[in-house]
C-alpha cells in the first residue's frame, strides 16, 4: 500500500490511507490512549515493583508480583482487560468515527479527497492504534521492572498478557466501529455498543421473564446458558478469562480470546462494508441503515413490552399475578415503546399519526406469542414424565419444621419415584387452582394448658423437582403448593402427596445420613437445651446405644417427621431439644491432612414419638431438660 | 467542466433532486440560485462527491466525483457551515488539508496572510467570529489549489469590503489559473457582479440556466411615449412580456435584441424611445415570474 508521501511525491492523493489523518487522529484523542496506557502502566510495571516491596492494595495478595514466578502476577493482570478494554473500545470508536455523527463533519471529511475505504482504514488503524501503542510500551516498561527488580523476566507471560489485551482490543473497537456504522447519533453509539454486547442475554432474560410468568412451574435458569455466554462477549471474557490458581496458576479461557478476536476481524470487514454503503446525509439519526429501523422499533418495544410491562404490574398490581393482566401491561409497555422508538427514528414527538397502524400491528403479533406461550401450545405445562422413564428425581423444598438437618432440605434424592412422579402429576392437574393463587401465611392463636400458642393455619410450600430422565435429559419444575389442615387430610392433595412423600422412613434417612458414608466413626453427641448451660454430652459408653435408638426410631419412622404447617401437632410432637451426632469420615477428605478436620455433625431434632430414643435418654438421665415447642419457656 | 445528468436523490421520501441536468463551463463563474429548499445545497453536496446520488451521474471534466480521489483533490469547498476539528487553528487545518490536498501552496498561505490579516493563525477556528471562520475558510480553499472552486453561500458573514476581496481574489485565480467556480446563493444582486453563467434552481430541477449576456441580450426593457396618450396596437409577433404606463410613459418588457425591438417600435413613430438593460432580477420576473411561485419569491 503505497504512502500518503509517496503518493503526494506523484502530487496524486492516495485513496486508501492518509497519514496525515491517522497522525491528526493521535493528536486530537491522545486522553484515550493516554488514559489506557497509564492504567496499565499502574496495573504492571508499578505492580511489578510495588509487589516486590511488599505487595499492592489493588492486588490480591496471592498475585502479589514474585520474582520466582512472575507469570502469575501477569497471568492474573489479564483479567483486568475484561474491565478495561470494552470502556476503551467504545471510547476509541467514539472518538475517530465521531465525525459521521456530525453532518458539517461529514461533509467536511468526505469531501476530501480520499476513498471511503482510505478514510474507514486510516481511522480504524489509527484506533487500534490507540491501543496497541499503549500495550507494546506498558509491555517493555514491564520487562524492565521485571529485570529491575529480580534480573529475570517472564517473557513468555508477558507475550501472553500483550497478546490477550491486543485481540480483546481488537474485539472491543471492531464492535464500537461496527456500531458506528449502524448510527449516525454519538450518544446511540455506546447504547448500541451496550445493547449488541447484551443482546443474546437481554433476549434469554425476555423469554424467561415472559415464561416464567406464564407457564405454570417455568425454572428460570439460575445462569445463563452456554451459547447465551458466548453471545454476550463481555459475559463469556468475565466467567471464562482468568487463573486457574493454585499451584500451576495457568492463564484460562484462552479460547474466548481467540475466537472473538477472529470475530473482531469479521466485524472490523462488516463495519467497512456497511461504511462503504453508507448514506451521508443520515449524521445526526439513531439508526442510518433503512433495514435495520424496524428491527430497532421492535427491539425496543418487545424489551419494553416484556420488562417495562412486568415492571407496571408488580408495581400497579402487585396482589394480582393473572396472564390477562400481564398481557394488558405488556400491551402498554409495547405501545410506549414503539412510540418512543418511533420519536427517536423521526426525531419528533408528534409521531401517533404515523405510526400507530405499525404499533397496533406489534401489538397484535406481541398478543398472537404471548397468547401461545400462555395457552401452552408446546404441553411444557401438562408434561410429567412416566416413572419408567425417570433415571433419577431429586426435590427441593422450602425449609420445613423441625429446622434440624433435614428441615432445611437442599436437593434430596426422591427413592420412591412412582410417588414423585404422582406428586407431580397432581399438581398438573390442578394447575389452575395453583397457578395464580396467592402466597397466604396464616397464624392463629390457641389457648393450651393457660397459655397462648401461635399456631400456623396456612402456609404456601415451595417445591421443585429435577428429573434425569433415563434418555439423559433433564426436566425441571417449580411450584408453590397451598398448605392448610384440609388440604393435609385430602390425600389426593398436592399437599398431602408432598407431606406423604417426605415423611417416609427411608426418604428421612436418607435426608439425615446424605453426608454419611459407612465406616465412619461416631465420635460424640450432645442434647441441647434452650438454656445453652442445661446441654448434655454422653461419653463414649453411652454413644453407640443412643444412636442405634436413633437409627431405630428413624427406620420405624417415629423420627424425623417434618411438617408443611407448623400446627398444634408440630407443636406438641416436637421438642426445643436437639440431638447432634460428630462423626469422622474413615479417611482424610481432599485437601485436608487428618480425618478429624472433616467430621460432620448430624442433627436431629427430637419427638415425642421417638420413643426408643426417649427411653435410652431416660435411662441415661437425660430427660429432664427436655421442653415441647408447644411447652411456655417460661 | 461539470455535467451533471438526470440527478435524483430523495431524503426519507422527501424528493430532493428532482431529475436535475446542469453544464457548468469550463473557467466560468456560475451562479446558483434558487428559494429554500429548491435543493442548492444538495447538489453542491454531489458536486463535491459528498452525497452519493439514488440515480444519475455528476461528471468533473468526463470523471465521475463520487468515490474518486484523483477528481476530489482537483476540488476545493466551502459549505454553508463551516466544520473545524475540535481546537484546531487555521495554521492546524492548513497541515490537515495539506496532507490531503496534493497541490496545496504554502507559499500562497504565505501570501495571503496579509489578505487575511485579521485572522490569528494560531486561534482556534470555533473561536473565531463566523466572518472570520468564513475568511479562514476561504483562505485554506484557495491554497488547495483547486481547478474547481465550490461555495454555498460564500460571502455570508463576510463584511462589504473583505467581500469584494474575497470576489478579486476569486476573480483572479478565474483569469489566472482557468478555476471554475461554482457559486449557489438566493441573493441575485450579489450574483450578478461576479457571475457570468447562471442557473436557477426550483424543486430539485434546474428551471434555467444560461450565460448571463445571453440572459440580458434577450430581453429589452422599453420606455416610449407615443404621440397619442394610449398605446398603439403593437404586432402580434412581438412577444410583449409586461406592460405598465405612467402618465405618458409606457415601460414594455420585451423579448428581442434591443436594435431589434427599437426598429420594430419606430414605425410607430414614438416621441421618446429609450432601451434599457434589465437588471438579473428583472430577467427573472419576467422570464419566470408568474409562472413559479417560488421563483417570485425568491426575485421579489
Amino acid at each position: 500500500m503505497p504512502c500518503a508521501r509517496w503518493c503526494c511525491d506523484l502530487r496524486r492523493p492516495c485513496a486508501w490511507f492518509n497519514v496525515t489523518l491517522f497522525r491528526n487522529n493521535l493528536i486530537r484523542f491522545w486522553p484515550i490512549w493516554a488514559l489506557y496506557g497509564i492504567l496499565w502502566f499502574l496495573l504492571l510495571p508499578v505492580g511489578v515493583l510495588n509487589g516486590h516491596s511488599g505487595g499492592w492494595l489493588f492486588w490480591s495478595s496471592a498475585y502479589v508480583y514474585n520474582p520466582k514466578a512472575p507469570h502469575i502476577f501477569l497471568v492474573s493482570a489479564i483479567r483486568a482487560g475484561v474491565f478495561l478494554n470494552p470502556i476503551f473500545g467504545i471510547l476509541a470508536a467514539m472518538a475517530v468515527f465521531s465525525y459521521l455523527c456530525n453532518a458539517r463533519a461529514c461533509g467536511m471529511m468526505h469531501a476530501l479527497p480520499i476513498r471511503r475505504e482510505g478514510l474507514f482504514l486510516t481511522n480504524y488503524l489509527s484506533g487500534l492504534c490507540f491501543f496497541l501503542l499503549p500495550i507494546l510500551v506498558v509491555a517493555l516498561l514491564t520487562l524492565a521492572a521485571q529485570l529491575y527488580v529480580a534480573g529475570t523476566a517472564g517473557l513468555t507471560s508477558l507475550f501472553l498478557w500483550a497478546w490477550c489485551q491486543a485481540l480483546m482490543c481488537l474485539f472491543f473497537f471492531s464492535l464500537g466501529s461496527f456500531c458506528a456504522m449502524l448510527t449516525g447519533h454519538l450518544l446511540a453509539l455506546p447504547a448500541f455498543y451496550g445493547g449488541l454486547n447484551l443482546l443474546a442475554l437481554g433476549l434469554f432474560g425476555l423469554y424467561q421473564q415472559t415464561a416464567s410468568r406464564l407457564l405454570f412451574g417455568y425454572v428460570t435458569a439460575p445462569a445463563a446458558a452456554r451459547w447465551v455466554e458466548w453471545l454476550t462477549p463481555i459475559l463469556c471474557y468475565s466467567r471464562s478469562l482468568g487463573c486457574s490458581g493454585s499451584p500451576d496458576y495457568r492463564l484460562t479461557g484462552l479460547l474466548s480470546v481467540f475466537v472473538y478476536g477472529f470475530v473482531g476481524v469479521l466485524l472490523a470487514v462488516g463495519a467497512l462494508l456497511l461504511y462503504r454503503r453508507r448514506a451521508l446525509e443520515s449524521a445526526g439519526d439513531i439508526v442510518v441503515l433503512p433495514w435495520l429501523r424496524p428491527v430497532f422499533r421492535w427491539c425496543i418495544s418487545l424489551f419494553a413490552a416484556v420488562y417495562l410491562g412486568s415492571f407496571l404490574q408488580d408495581v400497579l398490581f402487585p396482589e394480582r399475578g393473572d396472564a390477562a393482566l400481564l398481557l394488558g401491561c405488556c400491551l402498554a409497555a409495547g405501545a410506549l415503546g414503539y412510540f418512543i422508538a418511533e420519536m427517536l427514528l423521526r426525531k419528533s414527538f408528534r409521531v401517533l399519526r404515523r405510526s400507530w397502524r405499525g404499533c397496533i400491528g406489534f401489538l397484535g403479533l406481541f398478543v398472537l406469542a404471548f397468547e401461545m406461550l400462555a395457552l401452552d401450545v408446546g404441553g411444557y405445562e401438562t408434561w410429567v414424565p412416566a416413572p419408567e422413564t425417570v433415571a433419577s428425581l431429586t426435590i427441593q423444598t422450602s425449609s420445613l419444621a423441625p429446622y434440624d438437618d433435614a428441615g432445611a432440605q437442599g436437593e434430596i434424592p426422591v427413592s420412591d419415584l412412582a410417588a414423585g412422579t404422582a406428586l407431580h402429576q397432581s399438581i398438573v392437574d390442578q394447575r389452575n387452582e395453583l397457578e395464580y393463587a396467592p402466597l397466604v401465611y396464616l397464624w392463629d392463636t390457641v389457648s393450651r394448658n393457660g397459655s397462648l400458642l401461635d399456631v400456623e393455619t396456612q402456609n404456601t410450600c415451595y417445591l421443585s423437582l429435577s428429573y434425569t430422565l433415563k434418555d439423559g435429559s433433564t426436566l425441571r419444575r417449580t411450584y408453590d403448593i397451598p398448605v392448610n389442615a384440609a388440604l393435609l387430610s385430602t390425600p389426593d392433595s398436592p399437599a398431602a402427596r408432598l407431606d406423604a412423600l417426605i415423611n417416609t422412613p427411608d426418604q428421612m434417612e436418607a435426608v439425615y445420613f446424605r453426608g454419611y458414608r459407612e465406616g465412619d466413626t461416631l465420635a460424640g453427641a450432645y442434647l441441647s437445651a434452650p438454656a445453652a448451660e442445661d446441654g448434655r454430652s454422653f461419653g463414649s459408653g453411652e454413644l453407640e446405644t443412643l444412636y442405634q435408638a436413633v437409627r431405630a426410631d428413624l427406620a420405624a419412622g417415629r423420627l424425623g417427621r417434618h411438617y408443611l404447617l407448623e400446627d398444634l401437632e408440630r407443636m406438641e410432637t416436637c421438642y426445643y431439644n436437639d440431638l447432634t451426632f460428630t462423626f469422622y469420615p474413615t479417611a482424610p477428605r481432599k485437601g485436608q491432612l487428618h480425618r478429624q478436620d472433616a467430621s460432620y455433625t448430624i442433627t436431629i431434632t427430637l419427638q415425642t414419638t421417638a420413643t426408643e430414643t426417649l427411653q435410652v435418654l431416660s435411662e441415661l438421665g437425660a430427660t429432664d431438660g427436655l421442653v415441647l415447642k408447644a411447652d411456655s419457656l417460661y | 467542466m461539470i455535467v451533471v445528468k438526470d440527478l435524483f436523490k430523495s431524503f426519507d421520501g422527501v424528493q430532493a433532486l428532482n431529475g436535475l441536468n446542469m453544464e457548468v463551463p469550463h473557467q466560468a463563474i456560475y451562479g446558483l440560485v434558487g428559494p429554500n429548499g429548491a435543493g442548492k445545497s444538495t447538489l453542491l453536496r454531489h458536486i463535491t462527491g459528498v452525497y452519493r446520488p439514488d440515480a444519475g451521474e455528476v461528471l468533473v471534466d468526463g470523471a465521475p466525483v463520487y468515490e474518486n480521489p484523483a477528481v476530489k483533490a482537483r476540488i476545493a469547498s466551502i459549505p454553508d457551515e463551516l466544520y473545524a476539528f475540535l481546537s484546531a487553528s487555521t495554521r492546524d487545518m492548513m497541515g490537515f488539508y495539506r496532507g490531503f490536498y496534493p497541490r496545496f501552496d504554502r507559499e500562497r498561505y504565505r501570501a495571503l496572510r496579509e489578505v487575511f490579516s485579521t485572522i490569528q493563525e494560531d486561534t482556534p477556528i470555533r473561536r473565531l467570529s463566523k466572518g472570520m471562520a468564513k475568511q479562514s475558510a476561504f483562505w485554506l480553499a484557495l491554497c488547495c489549489r483547486p481547478d474547481l472552486l465550490v461555495l454555498d453561500e460564500p460571502v455570508d458573514g463576510l463584511d462589504p469590503v473583505m467581500r469584494r476581496q474575497v470576489w478579486s481574489l476569486l476573480m483572479g485565480d478565474v483569469s489566472e489559473y482557468g478555476t471554475t467556480v461554482l457559486v449557489s446563493s438566493h441573493n441575485l444582486r450579489e450574483l450578478e457582479d461576479v457571475c457570468d453563467h447562471v442557473g436557477i434552481l426550483s424543486r430539485g430541477q434546474v428551471l434555467i440556466q444560461r450565460s448571463l449576456s445571453d440572459l440580458q441580450g434577450n430581453i429589452v426593457k422599453m420606455q416610449v411615449v407615443f404621440a397619442q396618450r394610449e398605446m398603439p396596437r403593437l404586432p402580434s409577433d412581438l412577444e410583449v412580456l409586461h406592460v405598465s404606463q405612467v402618465g405618458r410613459i409606457h415601460t414594455l418588457i420585451i423579448r428581442g435584441t434591443a436594435t431589434e425591438v427599437t426598429n420594430r417600435l419606430a414605425v410607430y413613430a414614438p416621441i421618446l424611445m429609450e432601451a434599457l438593460p434589465l437588471t438579473l432580477e428583472e430577467i427573472f420576473i419576467y422570464e419566470l415570474g408568474g409562472e413559479n411561485y417560488a421563483v417570485r419569491q425568491m426575485v421579489l
